[in-house]
């Protein structure tokens, strides 16, 4: 009801602001009788958007002011108005409604009797384009709800005139038109009809003779309905049923696995998509759950492969990421209202048969959506981000995550001791080589001789003051040097400082706090901490990695863990951005806009930074001077390898872009603790503060206070760390001394029980696995409502529409959770009040199974899509399909088990000439086989097909898991569509180009296919193998046997007499044409090869009867 | 399930004629047949009968062609200045004036000036029909090429070939009616929403064979014969006993097809009856290397045109000049310059210009500033104004149409976007822009979108 209430809120503040002060009847009778024609009729051009012919028609000035053509309305003989002559079509030439049909009778005697009232009710001001649009957009809403598709799903009462209710629905439409449904089919031909309605391969030989029984019988035995029924439920529940009907599902998510366009790179994981499909289909996942995963699987609770050992629900949102994306935008925004027209194209008509795509650019012209509902969805799908996701159960993230803290725990006090010794002994050390003077160089095998020996040494540096000292001439004071050094330090350090301070804005601070940054990944590596922590060797011969900063890390228990940290939305003004980070094995930085993921190697490949460093440092992100960079919607996002897709183009030539991600381990990290923008080139300078801690406070300087002090400093520092509260500066001290040799760190020095612990870790450590990621979308933020974007482009941002559902199925109430708003979306679709969700998935499974939808247009419901042939037939489905708790194979078996189904195609003379498009299915209709389908018996019948399932398929790529060998002899479904090179044999038959929907697929018939079957490689090889193949198994058979048996393969049924005949005349025309002697026709392979040739060049083996 | 490749009355006729040999003389026999979706009328007179469609991909340089900016020449160097001028695109590009590196003259008697880069195209300047204020909307090559072909910015848009196609229909039962040459690029011949009927066919992707599958397999003809015997006794059977469906009988009428394209294809690409003179016309031979796969193409196409094939589109790749201009533009040039001239003189002398159009086409053209600098400067994508030309059927020779700026930036007067020059080429083919719809998901799908307009100039 909420619609209807706004609609009445919209018109009454109109009216309290407007009304004239004319007869308060008048004003009545403008509100009921008039205003609703004007609106729905004239204001399209005559009102604030478009004033044709110099026309308004919505306030008092406009009617008084008239038009082009002169005076609206002549006071004085009303009946001769203008506006009257118009819109009774008196002339040729004036004819209102322009283009369309007269206005009806009543409509044309209200005006008149309007007009002779003096144009009561009108606005005295013209009303703002804004107003006159949402008055006109409610008032079509008003009308266009009223089309079939939006009412509720009725519970229609089942005719009793079969004993099954789909046949009774039929049956009442053919009475009507006098027709009788056709005889049941023979059972081989039933058998086949199965097999390929359900998992879309030919029936084997076993199952014809024990389906339909032995095959030399005649005539066909008695199949009984539970005979039926069993092999109905054997064949919903094998596996292959899932391939067959994941294939059907991935047309509509226009299924690819690389980006097309020039470049063509691959979508990460895009084969784990489709395996989620098959699975979902075998698993027979409610429906309403599907949905729901695919639209917000990232926000539900997990589902829990446990075989796998995977959660499947993100898998779902994978279908967001399989478009076609351009590899060299420059205008990011226009990509992205590109991406998101194809999330929306594809959500709509798939999920609820809707073009709403349509509203992109001005509101529906059809259907009750306006560009408001598109836009409320576009910041709905806009708000999320695309996202590597790990997929693994919690199981597995844990593994070992218990153990290796317990051993880093225990480690910790026993490192504090050694630690604090080994900085004792070298402030000892320290103290004897200063008194020793200057001119004495330490030993360079020590901590103070690695420090003091080093060529160039920043000012920052913890040594750099020890340094200075041992560079000094051997006749110098060194008390003297380090006073001046102290002095220059001060003021080089308050230089520093200031440069920093005017040059760079901080944009995020991670020593203090998370900065309110998203974090993902698996904990309890990848956290944000304040105090400190450290990081362990996998292996080599030393124990500790490093001391963590406070801030974001990736790895603060192994570099296993991988992780995504990113910012919230942003938009910048500055020209450049630096972090502070540490890390390495191809972690990396990239700045996001628009959501676009620009590609490495590509055009703007600066926005992506690698880095490769142990200790904190430097990098600068390029934004780019321009508008088409600056201003726009956009976050950072710092990644571990694994959670990200790098391209490269590959070296050969043509080859195509190959995904390179991974080495053998799967381990990366990164830290992170600052970042900062800036106008100019150029990163900050590193401050001062900690060399300047290092040497004690003026005039303390001798040999003892140097040392003490230094000593003093150190163990502060590592008091602080083993109470998890070290700073910035004490971790960067703590790794200079553990870089340099200060803080013992040879596993081989370590006392026993550390040693112990440190093998226990590494234990646990190379235990984890390698962790599976899925291209997915995530929620991050408080999300955003996209602007309308005036006639389509985003560069004409309009009014806000708030992210909502279709005002005309859930009202115009906004959501009101922030990028989560896709959970919200979610439980619309599929809501009880939705009549869409239940219908659309009714009618394309009845498509799928009876080849044509009962709405026939099954990705539209709209007005221009065409009503259905049978509405009560269509709800009583989508019933069905709800109280069978959403189940998809519920419904299947329920269709296949009707005597519809099992009917025979042949037509009556009747039926021929009274519905000839079998709209009534008085009989089965034929079906050419799917392009899959085609492929898949070749190989089948052939004795070729590989029916290994799932995995990767495409090209040898270092991000995937190794490809199977020979994918090209699995099914169909699992060929790896690369966009750019489309299977030929696919396209041929029709398999759809993958850029849109695609519910309902062509069936054509081109030369081009029959080219194929007579000629091309994959036939002959096929048709080859199985000639050898039979010629072995078959040895001693007759020609005639022989005949029979490849024959029943190759077409499910036993061939006539007559059949036989023919092909035993056939074989001795070919050995003929061999000039074979009469001897070797039995033994000749190729004739079998011919044979087996022919008869899948057979119609009968591409179409089902 | 819908029956789209056969119309009725050809079915009946098959049938009629049994099937078999018989069938397969009436089908060849029997021009009109085998248009898929033929108009009853055509919308307007048609001028065109086909179409030949050469698109540079890349993005050829109006600067260095066939817009001569002697402006350029004069302030080479100096700083680009532009009222409204546009952002860079890469990033890289300097705002220095480029002079062009190529000579201009005149040619013809219209006098038209055009670069040394296409001499041969030079000496048919009068019959050819410039049009110098084309603008695009996007910078970006996919985009651009998209709206090229498709008539949008966004994916999964039918091409101008298939829409010709969906339009025409074929008048060739026995060749495609929308060929490819030159690319594997799906953009190009991509039927998109329509029908798969009218997707090109790519011909030539493997330089020995014209079209996929199109080699009988078996080594004797009579051992196919004998296959296609045997078939059609099955298929015979079949059909009698589905009482006859009709989506069967088009099944087997394509099977028959099928068995005569393995030589009527053949029979139209063998280029071994062409006289000496033709072929050194095209620069197709050992001795013409840089001409001789795109002269076959042309010339090729020439042979299909006269064929009754529609729309041929020929691409050329490669033309990107980001650096080093002056040497990979020359180079680009010399492999199409002889053949597309070639094609043009072959087609006047054969009458066949009269009633074919011949469109030179590429997504945009380049900046008169400079990317790169230095030794091998280049030039940036610029879709703000360049040049198209067409030639041939319904248009006034010899004449040009719209002007750019004196920097060759923004058109000043006879601007025209590309669904101006879609509307004009469905025009020429007889059909009504505005009218050629095809209804696809609950929406009246044109090439135009809601856009178009004829440009009048230019006819004849």
């Amino acid at each position: 009801m909420k619609h209807i209430v706004s609609l009445i809120l919209t018109l009454a503040s109109f009216v309290s602001v407007a009304v004239s002060a004319a007869e308060p009847d008048g004003a009545a009778f403008f509100e009921s009788r008039i205003r609703p024609v004007l609106v729905m009729h004239c204001y399209e051009c005559h009102s604030a958007e478009k004033t044709k012919g110099g026309l308004r028609l919505d306030y008092r000035g406009g009617f008084e002011k008239g038009g082009e053509s002169g005076a609206l309305v002549n006071a004085s003989a009303p009946d001769k108005s203008l506006l009257l002559q118009a819109i009774r079509h008196d002339s040729k030439d004036l004819r209102m409604p322009k283009g369309a049909d007269k206005l009806p009778d009543g409509a044309i005697a209200d005006l008149t009797r309007w007009v002779s009232m003096g144009l009561p009710g009108l606005p005295e001001n013209p009303p703002s384009a804004q107003a006159a649009a949402t008055e006109e957009w409610q008032a079509k809403l008003t009308k266009r709800r009223a089309h079939w598709a939006w009412q509720p799903v009725h519970k229609p009462t089942v005719p009793s005139l079969a004993a099954h209710p789909v046949d009774s629905f039929l049956m009442a439409k053919m009475r009507e038109k006098g027709l009788e449904p056709a005889a049941p089919a023979a059972p081989a031909a039933l058998l086949r009809r199965l097999k390929f309605a359900l998992v879309g391969l030919p029936p084997t030989e076993e199952e014809i003779e024990s389906f339909a029984g032995d095959l030399s019988s005649s005539p066909h035995p008695i199949v009984s309905p539970s005979t039926t029924e069993a092999l109905i439920d054997r064949l919903l529940q094998s596996p292959q049923f899932g391939e067959h009907w994941a294939a059907y599902w991935l047309d509509l998510m226009r299924f690819g696995e690389t980006g097309g366009y020039v470049r063509d790179y691959p979508i990460p994981q895009a084969w784990r998509y489709r395996d989620y499909v098959i699975r979902a289909f075998n698993a027979d996942v409610p429906y309403d759950r599907f949905v729901q995963e695919h639209v917000a699987g990232d926000l539900l609770p997990p589902r829990i492969n446990a075989s796998m050992k995977i959660n499947e629900s993100p898998l779902g949102t994978g279908f967001m990421r399989l478009m076609e994306v351009s590899s060299t935008a420059s205008d990011v925004a226009l990509e992205e209202a590109q991406i998101v027209e194809n999330q929306i194209d594809t959500l709509a008509k798939a999920f609820q048969g809707l073009t709403v795509s349509c509203a992109r650019c001005h509101d529906h012209k059809f259907d009750a959506i306006s560009t408001a509902d598109y836009y409320a969805l576009f910041g709905t799908l806009a708000s999320s981000r695309q996202s590597q996701v790990i997929i693994d159960a919690p199981e597995m993230k844990d593994s070992g995550v218990a153990a290796m803290q317990s051993a880093k725990h225990q480690m910790k006090d026993r490192l504090l001791t050694l630690w604090k010794e080994d900085v004792k002994n070298e402030a000892a050390a320290m103290q004897k080589w200063l008194q020793a003077g200057p001119g004495n160089k330490p030993d360079k095998a020590t901590f103070w001789g690695r420090v003091l020996l080093r060529q160039k040494v920043d000012r920052a540096d913890p040594g750099h003051l020890f340094t200075s000292i041992a560079r000094m001439p051997a006749n110098e004071r060194w008390e003297k040097t380090a006073a001046s050094w102290l002095n220059e330090q001060r003021r080089e350090s308050s230089a520093r400082e200031e440069r920093n301070r005017n040059k760079f804005k901080t944009m995020a601070d991670f020593r203090e706090s998370d900065a309110g940054w998203f974090f993902s990944g698996v904990q309890p590596s990848a956290v944000w901490s304040g105090g400190s922590d450290f990081t362990l060797m996998p292996e080599g011969k030393e124990l500790v990695d490093r001391f963590v900063s406070p801030g974001l890390s990736s790895d603060r228990l192994t570099r296993k863990h991988g992780s995504i940290a990113r910012s919230a939305d942003f938009s910048l003004g500055t020209q450049f951005v630096s972090l502070r980070v540490a890390g390495g094995s191809s972690a990396h930085v990239r700045l996001i806009q628009n959501n676009f993921q620009q590609m490495e190697n590509i055009a703007h490949a600066n926005k992506v930074r690698h880095f490769d460093s142990r200790f904190a440092t430097w990098v600068t992100v390029p934004v780019g001077h321009q508008a088409s960079w600056q201003g726009r919607r956009s976050y950072l996002e710092i990644l571990t390898k694994d959670d990200a897709a790098h391209f490269r183009r590959s070296d050969e030539g043509n080859k195509p872009y190959q995904l390179v991600v991974n080495d053998a381990t799967g381990r990366s990290w990164f830290g992170v603790d600052q970042i900062v923008e800036h106008q100019t080139p150029g990163a900050p300078e590193n401050e001062l503060h900690l060399s300047l801690r290092l040497a004690p406070p003026s005039p303390e300087w001798n040999t003892k206070t140097l040392a003490t002090h230094w000593r003093k400093e150190c163990d502060a520092a590592l008091d602080r760390w083993s109470r998890d509260a070290a700073k910035a500066d004490d971790v960067e001290l703590l790794n200079w001394l553990l870089e340099h040799g200060a803080l013992r760190n040879q596993l081989a020095q370590m006392p026993g029980d550390v040693q112990k612990l440190a093998g226990q870790y590494r234990a646990h450590e190379s235990a984890v696995p390698r962790f599976q990621r899925a291209s997915a979308i995530v929620a991050e933020g408080t999300g955003f409502d996209s602007p309308v974007h005036r006639r389509g482009s985003p560069d004409s941002p309009g009014e806000k529409a708030p992210r909502r559902f279709l005002e005309v199925i859930h009202g115009a109430e906004g959501y009101t959770t922030g990028s989560q708003a896709r959970l919200e979306l979610a439980n619309d679709l599929t809501s009880p009040q939705n009549p869409l969700t239940a219908r659309v998935m009714a009618n394309r499974v009845w498509r799928w199974i009876f080849g044509q939808g009962l709405v026939a247009t099954v990705d539209n419901f709209g007005v221009m899509g065409e009503a259905p042939s049978h509405p009560e037939l269509l709800d009583y489905l989508a019933n069905y399909l709800v109280e069978h708790d959403w189940s998809v194979k519920a419904l299947i078996r329920h269709l296949v088990t009707s005597r519809s189904f099992q009917a025979q195609s042949i037509a009556s003379a009747k039926a021929q000439q009274v519905d000839p498009a079998n709209r009534l299915l008085s009989r089965m209709p034929v079906q050419r086989l799917r392009a899959e389908a085609v492929r898949d018996s070749i190989l089948a019948v052939s004795g070729t097909l590989d029916q290994t399932m799932f995995g990767y398929t495409g090209p040898a790529n270092q991000s995937e898991s190794a490809a199977v060998a020979n994918p090209k002899l699995r099914r169909g479904v699992y060929q790896y569509i690369r966009r750019e090179a489309l299977d030929h044999m696919m396209i041929m038959f029709d398999a759809p180009e993958p850029s849109r929907t695609q519910g309902d697929r062509e069936t054509s018939s081109v030369p081009g296919q029959s080219l194929l079957m007579l000629n091309s490689a994959l036939v002959h090889e096929q048709v080859t193998a199985w000639a050898a193949k039979d010629m072995k198994l078959r040895k001693g058979y007759s020609t005639e046997q022989r005949i029979e048996h490849l024959f029943a393969t190759a077409l499910g049924r036993q061939p006539s007499a007559h059949e036989v005949q023919s092909l035993v005349e056939f074989i001795d025309d070919q050995a003929e044409a061999y000039a074979l002697p009469p001897a070797a026709r039995g033994s000749d392979q190729r004739l079998w090869t011919d044979l087996c040739h022919v008869l899948i060049n057979a119609k009968e083996f591409l179409y089902i009867p | 399930m819908k029956l789209s490749s056969l119309s009725r009355r050809s079915l009946l006729q098959t049938s009629a004629s049994g099937f078999g040999w018989l069938a397969l003389q009436s089908l060849l026999a029997d021009r009109s047949f085998g248009s898929p979706v033929q108009l009853t009328t055509p919308h307007l007179a048609p001028k065109a009968k086909r179409v030949v469609w050469f698109f540079l991909d890349g993005g050829l340089s109006h600067l260095d062609s066939f817009d001569h900016k002697p402006r350029l020449t004069q302030d080479h160097g100096k700083p680009l200045q532009i009222a409204g001028k546009k952002e860079d695109i890469t990033g890289r590009t300097t705002n220095a004036i480029l002079g062009s590196p190529f000579a201009f003259q005149r040619y013809g008697e219209c006098g038209k000036m055009v670069s040394d880069l296409f001499p041969h195209i030079g000496s048919c300047v009068d019959d050819l029909t410039f049009l110098h204020g084309v603008h695009g909307p996007s910078p970006d090559h996919e985009s651009a090429i998209g709206m090229l072909h498709g008539g949008s910015l966004l994916q999964g848009f039918p091409s101008v070939g298939s829409w010709a196609h969906y339009g025409l229909g074929s008048e060739n039962q026995n060749l495609p009616g929308f060929v490819v040459m030159g690319s594997r690029k799906r953009m190009y011949r991509t039927n998109g929403f329509l029908p798969p009927v009218h997707q090109g066919s790519p011909f030539f992707q493997d330089p020995a064979r014209p079209l996929a599958d199109l080699v009988m397999a078996e080594k004797i003809k009579s051992l196919q014969q004998n296959k296609m015997r045997a078939v059609g006794q099955l298929d015979r059977d079949f059909l009698k006993s589905s009482a006859q469906n009709q989506i069967i009988e088009a099944a087997i009428a394509n099977h028959e097809k099928a068995y005569v394209m393995q030589d009527a294809v053949p029979e139209a690409t063998d280029l071994t009856k062409e006289t000496a003179a033709t072929l050194a016309l095209y620069g197709v031979g050992t001795q013409h290397k840089e001409t001789d796969e795109f002269g076959r193409q042309c010339l090729v196409a020439r042979r299909l045109l006269e064929r009754g094939v529609r729309f041929i589109e020929i691409v050329s790749n490669g033309w990107d000049q980001h650096g080093d201009l002056q040497n990979l533009h020359a180079k680009n040039a010399r492999t199409i310059d002889r053949p597309i001239a070639g094609l043009l003189k072959d087609l006047k002398g054969r009458g066949l210009l009269e009633d074919t159009l011949v469109v030179f086409a590429t997504e945009f053209g380049r900046t008169p500033n400079t990317e790169g600098g230095g030794i091998k400067p280049g030039r940036d994508h610029h879709p703000w104004g360049f040049t198209i030309w067409m030639a041939g059927a319904g248009l006034r020779p010899g004449t040009s149409h719209g002007q750019l700026d004196d920097f060759g930036y923004f058109p000043v007067e006879g601007a025209v976007d590309i669904h101006d020059i879609h509307a004009t080429v469905l025009h020429l083919l007889g059909i009504d822009h505005e009218r050629l719809t095809y209804r696809y998901s609950g929406r009246d799908f044109r090439l135009t979108d809601v856009h178009g307009k004829l440009v009048k100039e230019i006819l004849a």
